[in-house]
């Protein structure tokens, strides 16, 4: 027995001796950081959004899909940061012939991708002929005229390095509009010519080849996205000399590490948390004015698959029949719910005040927005008196008193709507509608969902309503498009149809007079108004903050008050840099290290107690 | 078999029967009262099923409503005050009107899911135990098979395939978790089984299911109600766990999405502690409860355990 | 123990996973057509699809999916891909190492723990210790690991600093050697604590019960009238008997362990298999949950199989029966 305690004692002594060693070596770590005078300059950005893919035609998902794209790589001609209209890019400047069917696009001829070779006309050539012809490019297929370019007449031609040629079978504005797609490098993607772009595994091989001012260099999926800044980038070398994206699971997260300064930009923050950074030094918090539009779709498609004229049937995998209510058919009825909703209700609960009341589907940021006529007052203002008079009128009674409202052979009328489960401002708008609804008499099914699980039942025309967002880009043509009948299973919400807005749609796809396109663009917005067969509900603004204390040079994307990051730019990333004394900090959350020992010592001292207590009592016990 | 008629003066088997069991319920009784923990536990319980169905009374059913809230112009996030003792959430609804409701929603899950679960573990613990032999071997086969799946991948899957909501839930608790009681009763059913009455019935030529219904059931009751109580405890752990990540029902309120809501507004960064800590000490009790109910009842069941 | 005690089981388990399997199959196949759902993700066409449908089996009868497809994938450690491209193995196996980390280290800490309270419990029935053990055990059981997680993120985290409250290491400036080590302990402390008591109850209140049934036993009495030292009884005699029940408490808790660890994980953002299957949920990506689903079973048939060669070890009847 001596020698066993003996042993425990001396096991003690060694406990509380590595105890204290261990106090001591947080700071051995500290000095092990490397000197400022190598240490990188690195700008840390939070997001809870991984990207989907490397892949330029599948990453269209998230949003840090979409920032990715803009920090690696140049478009034909890039978004103006401080206005958002065209400026040079890929090209240096076009003329166009006297009835707008062909574009000469003048290509710099000072542009290199990131493994040194020249960046030319032929790989805008080859970009935008690869798009054309392969399988999986959808997302960027529209950019090049809507469908109707794809006509054998439409080519893209590269007589020399610096000269690309972008013909149309008829006058078309599409090429002087931003189209939103990378310029990807000949000699990287000609091998996969034929292949379908989407679907392409392994074209994660980091870094990537691109010709933007950062390039990809490293992916961990889930939790950072590293991007290196490149020296050689024509427009001017970032002060940076990476970005990092690190990537959180949850809000609370992202701003903890924000105020210990792990991270230096965020964005997306719920208004909760975006007012209680407000005040917090060192921190600048920005509401960001933003072109993007919640919005709830209504399931306008036609229940008869069978039509032969309905789009649906060109679209191989699109199966079952749509479920859509038939009410929704009913112009009341989509007007009523619009009465029903009380949008401003909205931002200011759901947004904290943070947005802008929708009415049309092009942001109010942009010259092409056109306001309702007064008569249009669904569209801004509350009315339930209203909204069930016209439910009333559409013929749609509870007869039964269960506050159910019946369709004319009984059958309640019932809404399945669907919502972003991850996204808080569709949830919790999805929230208010459906209270909203049923108050107007509809049976409310609210189904937070993947994005991915959404798509499916859209594609399956399985649902009555939907609440997702669109971001507005600067040209209308794309969100004019999704009103029209081709969109229908591609991009439209709700497949609606009008003779007159098809019309209009193609006059001003052709109309090169910017004013005479205003007015088309108006008369379009107008029919949109009268038909409701959406609501917008709001533009949101991004609540982003910004270490302040540590960098300058943010720039607002657009001015005055756009977002610093994650909206149409790269600008920010280029222009960042650490004010005199600032930098990065590997500082952690959480204290130092110190306090994983006294708990853990604590907790060993404790037990060794407990251990010493028994065996001074057991030896009470035996004698 | 019909109960025989007694001729005047002598009561029939079956009152025999009952009169004993109501006696044995009384002693069982007894020997609960003595334990504080079970008191405790009944209590709690038995508050928290009166306040689900006093709910109407206690709480107004619009202050659920976030339009309602919104109009009434509620204050966001507030702290416990008088006005609103376990303070408000994110949009303004009082945590304690939400608590209230949501006992309802949490107690009633975890209810139905019991009965459903603990009637197919009788069902098959009661057949495999009283017919054995091959019966028996199959029926455990069965119960292993069953006793194997992870429960939460389940719900995963049934999350993805029938929807969020309270039917997936149930189903994921009942399907999960009839296995091991139905083991437990096996084992009381067999021990019952093999007393010579039940052999006398069977000579006899009693029916199978009038045995099981007269003999076996009742003297597995205590067995089956311990584990009904166990179950009910593991059944409301479940459903909160779910909801929380996010499975439960979107359409109504329960102490499960009360926490989801406010973990995904930030609650925990944001300081507000009261979301969090009032609907959880909730969880807690009633589960706590269950397993104090459990506990004491096992020393009913099992002299050994009992305070000497 | 007999070698044919050991095969019995190991055919048992087998059988037990094939139904697993099978269960596994249906279960998925009737979620619709996979091939729609990649179909539009990367818009397909007739032929692509019809190639597709080839390449997973599906134009098959389900029995031939089963063997000819599915098991031969299956023995090959190929769970499949997700919508994505992304193969399910692989991202299963990254994960596994830091859930073995955190869930590992827990369990075995409450096991030690539980039992150790337990025993001291159930000895000296009735006294100061068994009571307050028993009703801490007790509420600890009751009270789900996420809520007791969150409890310590308020208090611990979110207010005193002490702790980060997310994640798994520094991730913009890594950490190598020691300092790594010192990280990932920092991170760790909070999730590990939280499984640990969420644990720990189910531990002790087995422990306990099998202690007081033990003592109760005749030969305890035996051993004391022979007068054998209380702790020579407590510990040769009853311990070693009491703590068969641990074992098979154990496994039959494992289903709560994994259920515990997602809870944590979640709530932590800790980067292991618990957070994987949430996101899997999340983004209803359907070939991973299949895949988590399949692990997870396995994990318990494996876990069961152990216990029973262990109890055929430990427990005297089977090994010397």
């Amino acid at each position: 027995m001596k020698l066993r305690s003996k042993i425990q004692a001396t096991a003690l002594v060694a406990f509380v001796i590595a105890s204290f060693a261990s106090f001591a070596t947080p700071s051995l770590a500290q000095d092990a950081s490397p000197s400022p005078a190598t240490k990188k300059i690195t700008f840390v950005v939070g997001t809870t959004d991984d990207i989907t893919t490397a892949n330029p035609f599948a990453a269209s998902t998230t949003s840090t899909d979409y920032e990715m794209l803009f920090l690696t790589y140049d478009m034909l001609q890039n978004y103006d940061p401080a206005t958002l209209t065209a400026a040079p890019g890929v090209a240096e400047s076009y003329t166009a012939n006297a009835d707008g069917t062909e574009y000469t696009f003048k290509i710099r001829d000072n542009q290199t991708w990131s493994d040194g070779k020249p960046v030319t006309a032929h790989d805008v050539a080859f970009t935008y002929n690869f798009i054309m012809q392969n399988e999986g490019t959808g997302a960027f297929t529209t950019y090049l005229g809507s469908k109707d370019a794809y006509d054998p007449k439409t080519t893209f031609t590269a007589p020399d390095d610096t000269t690309f040629i972008w013909k149309l079978k008829s006058p078309s504005m599409a090429p002087t509009a931003i189209p939103y797609i990378p310029i990807l490098p000949e000699h990287v993607w000609s091998k996969f010519q034929g292949v379908d772009a989407g679907a392409l595994k392994g074209y994660d091989a980091m870094p990537q080849v691109s010709d933007g001012p950062f390039k990809l260099v490293e992916w961990k999926r889930g939790e950072l996205i590293r991007f290196e800044a490149r020296d050689d980038y024509w427009g001017g070398t970032p002060h940076v000399d990476e970005v990092v994206f690190r990537i959180f699971e949850n809000q609370e997260a992202e701003v903890t590490a924000l105020k210990a300064g792990e991270i230096d930009a965020m964005n997306g923050l719920t208004s909760d948390l975006f007012e209680s950074l407000d005040g917090v030094p060192g921190i600048t918090t920005l509401a960001g004015k933003t072109p993007t539009g919640y919005n709830l779709a209504l399931n306008l498609a036609v229940t008869d698959h069978n039509d032969p004229n309905w789009p649906g049937n060109t679209y191989s995998w699109y199966t079952s029949t749509s479920t859509g209510s038939p009410a929704l058919q009913d112009v009341r009825v989509r007007r009523a719910i619009a009465y029903a909703l009380d949008k401003q209700s909205i931002i200011d609960n759901v947004l904290g005040g943070h947005g802008t009341v929708g009415d049309s589907f092009i942001s109010p940021l942009y010259s092409w927005y056109s306001p309702p006529s007064p008569e249009y007052d669904y569209l801004t203002t509350q009315n339930m008196e209203k909204a069930k008079q016209l439910m009333d009128e559409a013929g749609f009674r509870d007869s039964d008193g269960d506050g159910v409202r019946e369709e004319k052979d009984g059958t309640p009328l019932t809404f399945d709507l669907l919502v972003l489960a991850n996204n808080d401002y569709s949830n919790q708008s999805g929230k208010f509608v459906k209270e909203w609804l049923q108050e107007l008499g509809w049976k409310v099914n609210l189904m937070p969902m993947s994005g991915g699980s959404i798509n499916q039942r859209w594609y399956k025309s399985d649902y009555d309503g939907y609440i997702w967002y669109w971001g507005d880009e600067p040209d209308p043509n794309f969100m004019l498009s999704i009103f029209t009948q081709a969109e229908c299973l591609n991009w439209s919400d709700t497949c609606f149809t009008d003779p007159e807005y098809e019309r209009l749609y193609k006059q001003q796809l052709a109309e090169t007079d910017v004013e005479k396109r205003h007015e088309i663009v108006a008369k379009m917005q107008d029919i949109f108004y009268d038909q409701a067969p959406e609501q917008w509900l709001f533009f949101v603004d991004d609540l982003q903050a910004v270490r302040s204390d540590k960098w300058e040079g943010f720039v607002h994307i657009p001015e005055p008050n756009g977002g610093y990051i994650y909206s149409w730019g790269p600008a920010t990333y280029i222009n960042v840099q650490p004010k005199a004394g600032g930098g990065t900090t590997s500082g952690e959350s959480g204290g130092t290290n110190a306090f994983v020992f006294i708990g853990i010592g604590a907790l060993v001292l404790v037990v060794l107690a407990f251990v010493f207590r028994g065996r001074a009592r057991k030896a009470e016990d035996e004698g | 078999m019909s109960a025989v008629s007694a001729p005047t003066g002598e009561r029939s088997a079956r009152q025999i029967a009952w009169s004993r069991r109501l006696r044995a319920g009384k002693a069982s009784w007894a020997i609960y009262r003595t334990s504080g923990i079970g008191l405790a536990g009944l209590a709690i319980i038995v508050a928290f099923v009166v306040i689900a169905l006093l709910a109407p009374l206690l709480a107004n059913k619009s202050g659920t409503l976030i339009t309602y809230v919104a109009e009434q112009h509620q204050p966001h996030n507030a702290p416990p005050s008088l006005a609103y003792p376990f303070g408000t959430d994110h949009f303004g609804r009082s945590v304690l009107t939400q608590v209230i409701w949501g006992a309802r929603v949490s107690l009633l899950v975890g209810a139905i899911a019991t009965l459903g679960a603990l009637l197919i573990g009788s069902a098959i613990g009661l057949s495999a135990g009283f017919f054995g032999g091959r019966v028996d071997g199959i029926l455990m086969r069965l119960t292993d098979w069953f006793m194997v799946i992870p429960w939460l991948g389940l719900a995963l899957v049934l999350a993805a395939i029938m929807g969020k909501g309270l039917v997936s839930i149930i189903t994921v608790i009942v399907i999960t978790s009839w296995a091991f009681p139905a083991r437990v009763i096996r084992a009381q059913s067999w021990a019952v089984s093999s007393r010579p009455f039940v052999e006398r019935a069977r000579a006899i030529g009693s029916r199978d299911s009038h045995i099981i219904a007269t003999h076996i059931l009742p003297n597995s009751m205590p067995i089956i109600f311990t584990q009904m109580v166990i179950t009910g405890a593991s059944a409301i752990y479940t459903e909160s766990l779910l909801s929380f990540l996010g499975m439960g029902d979107p359409n109504s309120v329960s102490w499960g999405t009360t926490l989801e809501d406010a973990f995904n507004q930030g609650a925990l960064t944001a300081g507000h502690w009261w979301q969090i800590v009032f609907p959880g000490m909730c969880i807690i009790l009633a589960i706590l409860a269950l397993t104090m109910i459990g506990y004491a009842f096992d020393q009913v069941l099992n002299p050994r355990l009992r305070d000497r | 123990m007999s070698a044919s005690y050991i095969l019995k089981r190991v055919l048992a388990a087998f059988v037990t996973l094939l139904f697993i399997l099978v269960f596994n199959f249906f279960l998925f196949r009737t979620l619709g057509d996979p091939v729609k759902l990649i179909a539009r993700d990367q818009q397909m066409s007739v032929d692509e699809q019809d190639a597709l449908r080839k390449q997973l089996c599906l134009d098959r009868p389900p029995l031939e999916q089963f063997t000819q497809c599915y098991m031969p994938q299956l023995l090959h450690g190929n769970l499949g891909q997700t919508a994505s491209g992304d193969d399910v193995s692989t991202l299963i196996w990254d994960r596994i190492p830091k859930t073995l980390l955190l869930t590992g280290t827990a369990t075995l800490l409450a096991t030690i723990m539980g039992v150790w309270v337990g025993i001291k419990a159930g000895w000296k029935r009735g006294s100061r210790f068994d009571r307050w053990t028993l009703m801490t055990s007790m509420t600890f059981y009751s009270t789900p690991e996420f809520l007791l997680g969150m409890f310590f993120i308020i208090v611990f985290a979110a207010w005193l600093g002490w702790f980060p409250i997310s994640g798994y290491q520094n991730v913009v400036t890594p950490t190598t050697g020691f300092a790594h080590v010192l990280d990932v302990l920092n991170h760790l402390f909070l999730p590990c604590l939280t499984l640990t008591l969420g644990y720990f109850g189910e531990y002790s209140l087995v422990m306990r019960a099998s202690m007081l049934d033990v003592v109760a036993e005749d030969f305890t009495t035996a051993s004391r009238a022979k007068g054998i030292r209380e702790s020579e009884v407590r510990n040769r005699h009853v311990v070693p008997n009491a703590m068969l029940p641990i074992i098979t408490a154990s496994v039959l808790y494992f289903g709560f362990i994994i259920a515990g660890a997602v809870g944590v994980e979640y709530v932590f953002s800790y980067p292991g298999l618990g957070l994987l299957t949430v996101d899997a949920l999340d983004s209803t990506n359907l070939a991973l949950l299949e895949g988590l689903f399949l692990f997870f079973s396995a994990a318990i048939i494996v876990a069961n199989l152990v216990a029973d060669v262990l109890m055929g070890y430990v427990d005297p009847r089977i090994r010397y029966g």
